[in-house]
């Protein structure tokens, strides 16, 4: 029955994201976009667009691009997102600059007030839609690796999200974000990090794995969740109790 | 076969849950305080249990380890509404009932289970708890603390219980259409809905589908987690 719809998720070309488009791929045709084309593998169901999220002009064009294709887009993961380490470490606030605060707040959090604005009147033309936006356990309780510039971008998608539910109000749209704990991925393994860290510091005693999110962003997107509104909803493996 | 145990199970939310649980393909125990009218069918096997009172807990425990040793869900879902008055005339009989049926039973039924999970190498509770807990609810102060008290209970829980990789956590639905809703006056239902951004009160079956997902391994990093179901509000 879902087999028609249309997913778009952002930087679906590797780590989390990249699991994301495999697991709605079974019930969505999915696009997926990135700055370039270098980690997309062909799969089956997911087709690649080239973008750059914090380029309000490149965000329009994908989307009119989709319109035209696919007529419309049944769901909206805003994932691309980038955070910068200092060597590994956590970058304090008297490491980052200008440019690097605009940088990370561009793409983590302008991206995905873009991709909203050109997505929402399409979905509310066709009184359906699902709007899912990856947040991070860090914004929930302040980080241990993620800088203060990352911490703010994901903060300020649990504010669009809710600022959304709000907005939506009566169209028969979802509007959600998910806070990951730290998840085995490229950008976790750059981190210097003990070995057993995760045994000692997260109850479930692991990292969590991409696919993990990927469950989540699904349940998201299905029927299942369709009172499901404004919410913010963590998998961390038990690390941050709110 | 994965077996479950739901408690509240006859009416409302908790029936929505069973049924959802069954067509999973759990092997579901509800238990419920009145089974007279009850018959057992695919999956779902009815066992009588007052959850707010240990001694019924036990008995109900000991029935349902006549059919298996192993238990991979506890759903606490059962609960009862409060009479909403003034907090200065809520009679202490009524905050001792609130309290017991809300979050004593859930208590006692963790107690019973969680060794069982921690024999099979894992388990599932899930807390029925509501968004009066963390919002308040005004003229029914004995319903919110008590629907507090299992944010509490399934937090610690999380915590205490991870090691032996049972999860643990509590869905909090706004107000959602069951009989104890019937003796709400219409005017007051429409004006809530009113100011909920998908302009309706919740289904039972919202709840349902959200313990299935967090019974599933699909949720298998989630514990510890307060899922609201509020429709936006």
């Amino acid at each position: 029955m879902m087999m028609n719809r249309i997913a778009l998720v952002t930087g679906g070309t590797k780590g989390i994201g990249k699991h994301i488009c495999l697991e709605l791929s079974k019930s969505h045709h999915v696009i997926t976009c990135a700055r370039n084309e270098n980690n997309f593998e062909n799969k089956e169901n997911i087709e690649f667009v080239k973008c750059d999220v914090s380029n309000s002009n490149s965000v329009s064009l994908l989307v009119n691009y989709i319109i035209s294709n696919w007529g419309r887009i049944d769901l909206l993961v805003n994932n691309a997102g980038i955070s910068e380490l200092d060597n590994g470490n956590r970058k304090t606030i008297d490491k980052i600059t200008d440019e690097a605060w605009s940088r990370t707040i561009d793409i983590n959090l302008t991206g995905a007030f873009y991709m909203c604005r050109e997505v929402l009147p399409h979905m509310k033309k066709e009184n359906h839609g699902k709007i899912v936006n990856i947040s991070s356990a860090s914004a929930r309780f302040g980080g241990v690796l993620a800088g203060v510039d990352y911490i703010s971008s994901k903060s300020g998608m649990i504010g669009l999200t809710k600022g959304l539910a709000y907005e939506s109000k009566g169209f028969n749209i979802n509007v959600n974000a998910v806070a990951p704990g730290r998840i085995e991925t490229d950008m976790t393994n750059k981190a210097n990090v003990e070995v057993d860290w995760a045994e000692n510091n997260i109850p479930l005693g692991r990292l969590g794995m991409p696919q993990e999110i990927a469950t989540l962003v699904s349940f998201l997107a299905s029927d299942d969740s369709s009172y499901i509104h404004g919410a913010t909803i963590d998998c961390n493996g038990g690390w941050v109790i709110n | 076969m994965k077996n479950a145990i739901v408690t509240g199970a006859a009416r409302g939310i908790g029936k929505s849950i069973t049924e959802k649980l069954a067509n999973d393909g759990f092997r579901v125990f509800a238990f419920c305080k009145n089974i007279d009218d009850l018959e057992n069918r695919k999956n779902i096997e009815y066992i009588q249990c007052d959850v707010s009172q240990v001694a019924s807990v036990e008995d109900a425990f000991d029935k349902f380890i006549k059919n298996s040793d192993k238990l991979d869900l506890l759903v606490n879902n059962a609960g009862i509404q409060q009479q909403v008055g003034e907090t200065e005339n809520l009679h202490f009989d009524e905050w001792d009932k609130l309290i017991s049926v809300n979050l004593s039973s859930a208590f006692y039924m963790s107690k019973k289970v969680i060794p069982k999970m921690k024999k099979h190498g894992g388990g599932n509770i899930i807390n029925i708890c509501s968004i009066a807990a963390t919002k308040g609810y005004p003229k029914g102060t004995a319903y919110s603390v008590s629907k507090s008290g299992m944010i509490g209970l399934t937090k610690s829980l999380a915590l205490e219980l991870a090691d032996y990789n049972i999860r643990v956590n509590a869905i909090l639905p706004g107000l959602t259409e069951t009989d104890a809703m019937n003796d709400v006056p219409k005017s007051v239902i429409e004006n809530i809905i009113c100011q909920i951004p998908l302009n309706r009160i919740a289904k039972p079956v919202d709840i349902a589908n959200a313990v299935s997902f967090l019974s599933s391994e699909n949720a298998s990093y989630i514990t510890g987690e307060l899922l609201n179901i509020t429709g936006g509000r």
